[in-house]
């Protein structure tokens, strides 16, 4: 076994013969837009973002499906069609899966991935004076909680839902070519409990800039409305000791708590490579990217937002 | 009035609140919550509405009270109310006679500066080139867009006579019926 539990990275690796290695992981949600064809396919790229963070290629997947049987079969075959869509632009082979009854829809799989190069990306392997790269925008636990309240602008949802749909395929693909040292997928913790657990694997401390992180600007003003997501306060608490504040934005401070469904990837990368990377991500389809922040000595706390 | 929010998850507490304080005039409203989070975020919403809110734990239940449209509500809350009905006529592209190029300026201007102003109209009603604002000026429809609350009528006749009909950008459709009735029914109309 090359990856297991112990850095809470984002999935197990687990070596099969020299620089061959099996990548398995499973993730499922509850619906976060209320068309079922577009929620199934943000759930296949959920689950799919954690194999792409590891570097490596999706092969298999299970499904892991919970729903009432009141509902409709229709919407069901909706969700299920998006995900299968999704999966077979990703050159993933859908092999079976399971159902339970629920009262809440939720729906995820259990991919399983390859790595033939023996390259392992893991979130705990960041090395100080490394460069970080975000590449989506923050709030989009926001803005779907403003969803299921229905208080969201139709401009927004169009922006989140485009964020969710935003594959990390390609943005994997692309990190592979430059001098990376570790990379995570941000979901549910938020970029602060993510970012956290590769300070904290690496024995680092990250400085991060709120004026270089994209954030929407609805999530803003719905977050001072108090639309937040109870994950968004849990994340907080959690790490409270961990993390300094220090910046003007205050307002913005619960956003980098905010969980993200299919959020993007936090990479570190070397100074000199750092621009370069940069400007590939914006130039593939990923324009909301930025050099977020800093690797450092580790110092008293593990984060720090200035 | 009661609220009772207990045991709602996110937003449920929050969209119970806007709606409860949308449906009074003036009033305190109780809202009773039993999550940290659900407190936090309608207190959140009652700061961001420059409401004051007060409130006391019991047994694990907060109890939110809220008043609204009292005096000690901050004035910026009290002016975005509509005090009397508004109407905004515009019954050409530009402002003024002279120079046309001035007088569209001047429009983009005018337009652009509804939102900054402390009380909305009801209704902002586009007549003859008054309904290019509405179809062809980018900078008009973007900013007639952010007017929240303000319903945006371009003339049906006008957009015809035109050929504009689908090229509207914003606001909605209107007849000569519904403009005389929203010109009799305001307290003031301005022109321009």
């Amino acid at each position: 076994m090359l990856v297991g539990f112990e850095t809470n990275d984002d999935a197990g690796v687990f070596k099969i013969k020299d620089d061959y290695y099996i990548v398995q992981t499973v993730d499922f949600i509850t619906p976060v837009v209320d068309d079922p064809y577009i929620f199934g396919r943000i759930s296949a790229i959920n689950s799919l973002s954690d194999v792409y963070a590891m570097g490596a290629n999706p092969l298999t997947a299970l499904s892991v499906l919970m729903y009432n049987c009141d509902i409709d079969e229709k919407i069901i075959g909706e969700m299920m069609q998006g995900a299968v869509d999704e999966l077979a632009s990703s050159n993933c082979a859908l092999l079976g899966g399971h159902t339970v009854d629920d009262h809440e829809i939720k729906l995820g799989f259990a991919v399983t991935g390859f790595i033939d190069d023996g390259k392992i990306y893991k979130n705990c392997t960041l090395r100080e004076g490394d460069l970080l790269v975000y590449t989506k925008p923050l709030g989009i636990g926001i803005l779907t909680t403003a969803i299921k309240g229905e208080v969201i602008s139709e401009s927004a949802l169009k922006q989140v839902t485009n964020a969710m749909l935003l594959s990390n395929k390609k943005a994997s693909e692309i990190f592979k070519q430059f001098d990376v040292s570790a990379v995570t997928d941000v979901t549910g913790f938020g970029l602060a409990g993510h970012a956290f657990e590769m300070a904290k694997g690496s024995s680092v401390s990250l400085e991060i800039y709120m004026d270089n992180l994209k954030i929407f600007d609805e999530a803003k003003s719905l977050a001072q409305m108090g639309i937040i997501p109870a994950g968004a306060y849990y994340n907080k608490q959690f790490l409270t000791d961990n993390y300094d504040f220090v910046s003007d934005e205050k307002d913005n401070e619960i956003i980098v708590f905010d969980p993200q469904t299919s959020g993007g990837l936090l990479i570190g990368v070397s100074f000199t490579d750092g621009e370069k990377l940069l400007s590939k991500l914006i130039e593939s389809g990923y324009e909301d990217s930025s050099i977020i922040g800093i690797v450092t000595q580790k110092s008293d706390k593990y984060l720090v937002f200035k | 009035m009661i609220v009772d929010a207990k045991g709602k998850p996110c937003p449920t507490p929050v969209i119970m609140t806007k709606k409860a304080l949308e449906s009074i005039e003036e009033g305190v409203i109780t809202v009773l919550v039993d999550s940290f989070t659900s407190k936090e975020n309608v207190l959140k919403y009652a700061a961001s509405q420059g409401l004051t809110a007060d409130v006391k734990e019991k047994n694990g239940v907060y109890e939110i009270s809220i008043a609204k449209g009292y005096p000690c509500s901050l004035p910026a809350e009290a002016a975005v109310e509509k005090v009397s009905k508004i109407v905004l006529y515009v019954g050409s592209n530009a402002i003024g006679n002279g120079d046309c190029y001035l007088g569209e300026k001047l429009m983009d201007g005018f337009i652009a500066n509804i939102k900054n102003m402390d009380i909305m109209p009801s209704s902002i009603i586009f007549v003859n080139s008054g309904v290019y604002l509405t179809t062809l000026n980018a900078t008009t429809i973007e900013e007639l867009k952010k007017l929240e609350g303000v319903e945006i009528l371009s003339c049906g006749t006008c957009l015809e006579h035109f050929e504009l009909v689908d090229k509207l950008k914003v606001g909605e459709i209107t007849d000569g019926y519904n403009v005389m009735k929203r010109l009799f029914e305001a307290d003031k109309v301005i022109r321009l």
